[in-house]
This record gives structure tokens, C-alpha cells and sequence, in this order.
């Protein structure tokens, strides 16, 4: 089923909002879908745009989605639409904001689902962060987007946290490289583990200290990892095992 | 007192040198030029230039030639970004290795013709939702600025005529600038990078005060208590060379 995407306005956002809090207040409603399509609480789009109602298995596939049905419409235009985001996370709302096994939603912080413009939220939304780390990565995107629709990972806030390093085509590919497992669709044990060589936060702190010498912008994510010190070697040997473990089922 | 070395290897590229102008096209879409003297550093004629101009989550990358043959960009629009929006640009020069051999970073454009060569301007002004507040400093970015509602119509008015604006909230601002930077920082050095938003405003501050003496340094209650008494003067030098009082009284007294 789809329907045609339109952008909530100040009083269907404000209703959004006083339905989110209702349910962090404890109470059991379900979503008010007929925002929706109120003209009331929402407007039409000038292009039709249509989206379906369907479940994503993970964030990747939900931003490609994105990518893909918003494609006609500027992305700077939709960028800072924070009724157009608002309207698609209610559409989505059992993605975003799902029934638990014990029968209720418990919704995270406001700005996981009504696009906070603030700089260090922005990238938080729970529709807008995977459709702009796969505008910007594509496949590289994966060790961002792992996981269910309503959850964000540890990889997407450290790296996303950082304007430096997420907006950096080599430096997303080269965390993918290191600590992103196709095997598994998911990222690497132990590559998230806090104050261990050659995991996440050292990856940050090396890569920041490579950003004041080299133009990693320019680099492929192997260049980035080509230089990356000793401590990351354990990791590289994993990413090059995998690398020929794939070539050669790729082979047979 | 914090001293910063350099061990990188990579050049600083002179200010003087770059010229970045920032302006918004007749359809009100953001543009700038810019043009590079990079004569004097000497850099391998093959090196390739880029410019990056950027803002939080926002940056564009533009590749501008080698240093032999440079392509500078003239009419480049900023797409994605609102014709008010300040923003900053960076220059590197790198090898053919992705090393780089010279760079600037945080470079303030200039915003209009008029504006004079040379002339920095510390504070720019950005507009946006701040629901129920007027203004608010935001120093989490890589420069500060000056938030204005702009639920508040003639708020770009008021702040740039209106005396009890003027008179209460830019003194205010001076406050907590400092107060960041000395207090919170502790970046007591104007000269530690002179092209450091810290030590701009530590140097602005200076010659408010007309005098040489550096805030002190550290972190005990006594240095605190004195930092703090420093900042009370600047503050008051800065009331001082606006003729806050003065025009905030005549103000007044035309409003009655």
C-alpha cells in the first residue's frame, strides 16, 4: 500500500509531539494516523510523490529506500524539512516506534522522530540519519545502518558525531573495511569495545590525528586503513581474510 | 598559558594571501569567489588545491587546479545552504600522496564589498527558531556566533539599531565569549595562533582595554576570582568604546 508523502504542519507536529508525550507520560494510545492526511495538520507536496508502507530489515535498506523514493525532490530542499521527516516517521511509525513484546511503544528522546535542526541532533532522526548516511556512503553504509529501523548504533553516533568524519567517503569506507562483517550484517565482535587497541574510539582519535596531515578526503577507504599504526593490524588481517574468503565464494 | 607547536610538517598559508568572498546571487542563492597567492610558499607546481567551504554538518568540496594551473572558483553557489548562513572555508594543498603540504583553516569570509580588507569581523549573526528565547550564544561550532528568533520579524532591525538591544545584550555577549575562553578554555595567549577565534577576541579585547596585561593563567580560585575581574574590565572597556550608557540614556530619554 502507498500512500502520497506530505508535510506535517506546525499543528500536526505539535499533535505528533503531544502523542509522543502521552506515551513517555505512560499512557497506551496508538498513533494518530489521520494527521496524515488532515488537511488540517498536514499539506501536499507540489510533485506526488508516493511511499509504501513496508517493513525494512534493517536502516540500509530503509535509506536506500529513501534515497530512492525521494530522488526527485532536491536534497537540500528535503534536508531541513522538519514537517516532511515528521510525517514520514509517523507514517512509519511501527518502524520507528514499535510494539514491544509487552504490548506497548516506548519512545526514545522527541528528536529521534521530529527532525531536530540543531547540529548535534540532526543526524539522530531515525529516518533522515539513514537516508543521509546512504546519500553520502551507499554500501559503505552498512557499519552505520546495521540494525532494526528503531534502534541506532554505536558506530552511526560516534562516527555521525563528527562532521569531520561522517561527511569523509574514505574514512566511513575504511570503519566498513575494519569492523563491518557481511557475514553477519552486523559489526565485528569486540570492534566496539571502549579503550582497546585498534577499535572505534582509537580509530577516531588515529584518524582525527591523520585528518591534520593528509587530505583523507581525496583517499579511498583502503589508503585510509593503508595508513592506519601497527595496532590496527589485528583488524586488517580480519578485513583481508574476509576480502579472499568472498573473492573465492565469489569464484566457485 | 598553552603554546602550540607545529609538528605536522605542513604549511600555514598566510591570510593575507586569500581572498574568499561570500555573497548571495540575485536569485538568493549563496555564492563566493575566491582567489590564493600561493607564490611565496614555494609548493611543488603539480600540488592540487582544493577548497572546502563548511558549517557543522554541511561542507562542499571544490577542487581548484594545481598550484601551476589554478582554477579559482568564481560564481560557486553553496547549494544546500540559506543565503544568511555564515559559513567557513578551508585551503589545502596536497601532494600527489594525499599529504598535505599547506592548508588554512577557519577562514572567515568576507560578506559585502564594503567591508574592508583585512578587517575581521569576531561575531557573525545566524538566524533561527529559538522558540520562546530572543537570542543565545552559541559556542559549540567552530566559531562563535550570535543567535537571533527569527520567529521575532524585524529581529535583524533590532539588533543592529535598536540602543537597549545594543545596550543589554552586546556587553552580555563580550561576557560569555571571554568568559569561555579564558574561564572554561583557559587560553590565555593572544598570540598561541593569531588567526584563532580565541585569540582574536583575546587580542580585540586587549585593545579595548588599551594595555598589555594578559588575563592569567590556571585553574585555582584565586586565579578564577582574578580571571573574572579581568573580564569585568574588558567588559567595561567594551561599554565604554560603544558609549553604551550614553546611548542607551538618550534612548530613553527620546522615548519619553
Amino acid at each position: 500500500m502507498s500512500s502520497p508523502l506530505r508535510i506535517l504542519n506546525d499543528r500536526g507536529i505539535a499533535l505528533y509531539r503531544d502523542y509522543l508525550d502521552a506515551l513517555r507520560g505512560g499512557r497506551e494510545c496508538e498513533p494518530p494516523l489521520e494527521l496524515l492526511t488532515d488537511p488540517w495538520c498536514s499539506a501536499r507536496l507540489p510533485l506526488e510523490i508516493p511511499v509504501e508502507a513496508r517493513d525494512f530489515p534493517n536502516k540500509l535498506a530503509l535509506g536506500k529506500y529513501l534515497n530512492e523514493a525521494l530522488r526527485l525532490l532536491p536534497h537540500a530542499q528535503v534536508e531541513r524539512q522538519v514537517g516532511l521527516w515528521s510525517w514520514l516517521t509517523l507514517f512509519y511509525s511501527d518502524q520507528v516506534c514499535p510494539v514491544s513484546r509487552y504490548g506497548r511503544r516506548a519512545p526514545g528522546p522527541h528528536y529521534r522522530y521530529i527532525l531536530d535542526l540543531d547540529f548535534r541532533r540532526f543526524n539522530r532522526h531515525l529516518l533522515l540519519g539513514p537516508y543521509y548516511a546512504c546519500k553520502l556512503h551507499g554500501e559503505s553504509a552498512a557499519l552505520l545502518l546495521y540494525g532494526p529501523v528503531h534502534q541506532t548504533n554505536q558506530f552511526f553516533i560516534e562516527l555521525t558525531s563528527r562532521q569531520a568524519l561522517f561527511t569523509n567517503r574514505g574514512v566511513i569506507e575504511a570503519a566498513a573495511i575494519l569492523y563491518y562483517d557481511p557475514k553477519t550484517g552486523r559489526a565485528k565482535r569486540g570492534a566496539g569495545t571502549n579503550d582497546k587497541p585498534g577499535t572505534l574510539r582509537r580509530f577516531i582519535d588515529v584518524v582525527q590525528q591523520l585528518d591534520l596531515t593528509h587530505d583523507l578526503f581525496s583517499m579511498r577507504g583502503g589508503d585510509v586503513v593503508a595508513l592506519l599504526p601497527g595496532e590496527f593490524d589485528p583488524w586488517k588481517e580480519r578485513a583481508k581474510a574476509q576480502k579472499s574468503f568472498l573473492r573465492k565464494l565469489f569464484k566457485k | 598559558m598553552i603554546r602550540r607547536f607545529n609538528f605536522t610538517g605542513r604549511r600555514k598559508i598566510p591570510r593575507s594571501r586569500l581572498s574568499i568572498f561570500h555573497y548571495a546571487t540575485p536569485d538568493g542563492v549563496p555564492a563566493f569567489d575566491a582567489a590564493l597567492d600561493l607564490a611565496s610558499l614555494a609548493l611543488p607546481p603539480e600540488s592540487k588545491i582544493f577548497i572546502e567551504a563548511y558549517r557543522r554538518n554541511y561542507l562542499r568540496r571544490f577542487a581548484c587546479g594545481t598550484v601551476a594551473q589554478p582554477r579559482w572558483p568564481r560564481g560557486q553557489t553553496l547549494d544546500g545552504l540559506d543565503a544568511l548562513s555564515f559559513v567557513l572555508f578551508r585551503v589545502k594543498v596536497v601532494d600527489g600522496r594525499g599529504r598535505i603540504l599547506a592548508a588554512a583553516d577557519r577562514i572567515l569570509p568576507r560578506r559585502s564589498e564594503e567591508e574592508e580588507a583585512g578587517k575581521r569581523y569576531l561575531l557573525p549573526v545566524e538566524f533561527a527558531d529559538l522558540g520562546n528565547v530572543i537570542w543565545r550564544l552559541d559556542l559549540e561550532g567552530e566559531w562563535p556566533s550570535l543567535l537571533l528568533n527569527s520567529r521575532i520579524d524585524p529581529i535583524r532591525e533590532i539588533a543592529r539599531a535598536d540602543e537597549s538591544f545594543r545596550a543589554l545584550v552586546y556587553p552580555e555577549v563580550v561576557r560569555q565569549i571571554l568568559h569561555h575562553i579564558v574561564i572554561v578554555e583557559d587560553h590565555t595567549d593572544p598570540d598561541t595562533d593569531p588567526d584563532d577565534w580565541m585569540s582574536l577576541w583575546l587580542r580585540f579585547a586587549l585593545s579595548l582595554m588599551g594595555r598589555k596585561a594578559l588575563p592569567p593563567s590556571g585553574g585555582d580560585d584565586q586565579v578564577v576570582l582574578d580571571k573574572g575581574r579581568w573580564i569585568d574590565d574588558a567588559v567595561d572597556a567594551f561599554c565604554a568604546s560603544q558609549h553604551v550608557v550614553e546611548r542607551f540614556v538618550q534612548h530613553h530619554q527620546a522615548d519619553d
